[in-house]
């Protein structure tokens, strides 16, 4: 199963190669909490986590095809 | 008196005298400062129906008990008046160093009343105060006008001008202050135009006495190492990227606002992104008074049609000039910022009226030859946000249309529909279809569409310090009402909404100003409880309100355009999704306290202190 992986600011350097953006390959059923253990994403502090664009948890699991951003907590404007 | 300053300086243009006050300090106490003493003042001493470019028309401008004292990002002032561009009272923040030069030479408020018969400046030069003549300024372009009163002042000065968009009413013109940091929302420039006054210059070198230095110091210690520490491996993508780190996230929510809310999601995102300004344009992030974030831009462009040096763009300024007019061209929306700065200009509104206008145009409705721009204007036409941007600076051409805001432009050709406001005032860069907070706070914002009074895109799409679901609309009443009470806690205070939200909730998720009590009594000895301090934001609200009514405005006004509202997002993650506000008025209200007309009551009014106002 592929998914999409979009990861923001300071978090792209968990990024394969350095790239914000890319496919990764998963055994179905994969948490997005194994998703960012995988990338090596530490847990704390929380990530906000957008799978399609809805907020989702840890303990989500993705489907085929699904797009996963992630990106720190950050004070904007 | 700690924290706060025991005098107000208070300036009749109309004769020219220029007294100094006692602040009252049941006042300052009740309601704290900044954006509270400035609705204070307008309630007691101005008819809130007035024509607000009248002389009439009274400006407050007030500095926070903590701004100045090194408290972190205790930077702030704020402008209060009636707004020219909404009838509604407007209170516009700005940070820079102006501020704390203003605390430093000992004002705690500036009450500006009448109309001068010529243009002058005001010079306040620690404890002194003069008027003086500012005919050979007038016309002076904003960073012009700073080089020329520091000249004339003191090289140390710190100046807060109106540019030629101040001087020519344009409904939304800015008070920029060190050049380029704006009081930007609402047409304070107009009104100081309107009263013939160019510019401030102050300076002040005395420190801000507190009641418990040690306590203080020790505050602000444990502030800055949990600051560190919430960014263990990196500095804050705020300073990194800038405001406009946010383009990322709002585009990925679906609530970009893209060719004036007919989208949320452009295309052409990356291409105008905080890492896109920071690769391409930063020189060096700039910081206000006493802030460890340095959101600030200092930028240039080295070369091609758009070369030059300035400050900016702040999020804001990347979704109306960017996204919200179809364009991705960064180097002209950066420019276009310059012109904002340099004119005197509301980036938001300018930006935001023009992608109005090409809306308007696309559906032929606005002629080619009444905009002048010998071409269609059409979404996407950077050249064309460059001209009319110093058009409408100057007040020239087809800008003095524009000028005149996207409210009244709309309406001129027969679609008022289209003008993407809330009490005529401009949304800022998040479309509320996705972000159902968000709706509700720009409808009942006191000064019309804005993040500022109560920014529920922190909690609903940024996870600072909490995250909730943007879709969910039934939790929200409560929690805009309890934002926008803290928010103005932190106005009032004299900090920035950027650091300080993160001190607004405690453990158990409940917001609570408490790091916020702690710096006020630490600077000022009042041992506000947070009850006290909870509802002192409240008052504050309720205050600016009764202003809002004694205007004429009530539910009618709590409105938002049937796009947000009926017409739903036709792609992206928010795809279908419509703003539900008349569901979240009626329990909004009745949170408040207020009658369905969206009036206070007289209960709620005896509860805050303001039965006899
Ligand atoms: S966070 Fe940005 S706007 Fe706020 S005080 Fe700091 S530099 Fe100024």
């Amino acid at each position: 199963m592929r998914i999409q992986v979009r990861l923001l600011f300071n978090l792209k350097d968990h990024a394969p190669g350095g790239q914000g953006q890319f496919p990764l390959d998963l055994p179905p059923g994969t948490t997005l909490g194994q998703v960012l253990a995988r990338l090596g994403i530490p847990p704390e502090p929380a990530k906000v986590l957008l799978l399609n664009g809805m907020q989702a948890s840890l303990d989500q699991a993705p489907r085929e095809g699904d797009d996963l951003v992630v990106f720190p907590p950050v004070e904007g404007g | 008196m700690f924290g706060w300053r025991d005098k107000i300086l208070r300036v009749n243009l109309t004769s020219g005298t220029i007294t100094s006050e006692p602040l009252d300090p049941a006042l300052a106490r009740a309601y704290i400062g900044g954006r509270g003493l400035g609705i204070a003042h307008l309630l007691r001493e101005m008819d809130p129906a007035c024509d607000p470019l009248s002389p009439q028309n009274l400006m407050v401008l007030a500095v926070g008990p903590l701004t100045g004292t090194g408290a972190p990002t205790g930077a702030r002032y704020m402008v209060m008046t009636k707004s020219p561009l909404t009838g509604a009272v407007t209170c516009s923040n700005s940070g820079g160093q102006f501020p704390a030069a203003l605390k430093k030479a000992g004002w705690e408020a500036l009450i500006i009343e009448g109309r001068s018969p010529q243009p002058v400046y005001l010079w306040i030069n620690g404890g002194q105060a003069e008027l003086r003549p500012a005919s050979h300024l007038w016309g002076l372009d904003t960073h012009r006008c700073d080089d020329a009163l520091r000249a004339e002042t003191h090289a140390k000065a710190r100046t807060a001008c109106i540019g030629p968009a101040g001087e020519r009413g344009v409904l939304f013109a800015s008070i920029m202050n060190d050049r380029d940091r704006a009081a930007g929302r609402s047409g304070v420039g107009a009104v100081m135009g309107s009263k013939n006054l160019k510019a401030i210059a102050v300076r002040g070198d005395e420190p801000v006495a507190l009641h418990d230095p040690a306590g203080f110091k020790g505050l602000v210690k444990a502030i800055l190492e949990r600051f560190q520490a919430s960014y263990p491996d990196a500095p804050p993508p705020l300073r990194t990227y800038g405001t406009a780190v946010t383009v990322a996230a709002t585009q990925n929510y679906g609530v970009f606002p893209t060719r004036n809310f007919q989208q949320g999601t452009f295309e052409g995102w990356e291409q105008i992104s905080g890492e896109a300004l920071t690769q391409k344009y930063l020189r060096a992030p700039k910081a206000c008074f006493a802030c460890p974030i340095a959101c600030g831009r200092a930028t240039e462009i080295k070369d091609g049609p758009y070369q030059g040096r300035g400050e900016g763009p702040e999020y804001e300024t990347v979704y109306a000039m960017g996204s919200d007019c179809g364009i991705s061209d960064l180097a002209a929306l950066t420019k276009a910022n310059y012109l904002c700065n340099e004119l005197g200009l509301d980036t938001i509104t300018m930006g935001s009226t023009l992608a109005c206008a090409m809306e308007l145009s696309e559906l032929g409705l606005l002629p080619q030859d009444e905009v002048g721009l010998g071409r269609p204007l059409r979404f996407g036409d950077a050249a064309a946000l460059v001209e009319l941007t110093r058009l409408t600076g100057l007040g020239q051409g087809f800008g003095q249309v524009l000028g005149l805001g996207s409210k009244r432009l709309a309406e001129r050709y027969g679609r008022p529909e289209l003008a993407m406001v809330a009490k005529g005032q401009e949304f800022a860069g998040y479309d509320p279809r996705g972000e159902q907070g968000m709706g509700l706070a720009y409808a009942t914002s006191p000064i019309g569409a804005s993040h500022m009074r109560g920014d529920p895109a922190y909690i609903e799409l940024l996870g600072v310090p909490m995250l909730i679901d943007p879709h969910s609309w039934q939790d929200k009443p409560q929690l805009v009402k309890d934002w926008q009470d803290s928010f103005a806690v932190i106005d009032a205070a004299g900090l920035c909404v950027f650091f300080s939200v993160r001190n607004l909730v405690d453990k158990s998720r409940a917001i609570r100003p408490q790091g916020i009590m702690e710096l006020l009594n630490a600077a000022t000895g009042a041992g506000y409880t947070l009850e006290e301090l909870c509802l002192a934001g409240e008052r504050i609200f309720n205050a600016e309100r009764l202003f809002l009514n004694r205007a004429g405005l009530d539910r009618r006004h709590d409105s938002l355009p049937p796009r947000i509202t009926h017409e739903p997002l036709p792609h992206g993650p928010a795809r279908g999704r419509v703003c539900h506000l008349d569901e979240m008025l009626a329990p909004y209200y009745q949170a408040r306290g207020w009658d369905q007309e969206g009036r206070p009551g007289p209960a709620k009014l005896a509860q805050l202190g303001l039965g006899g106002v």
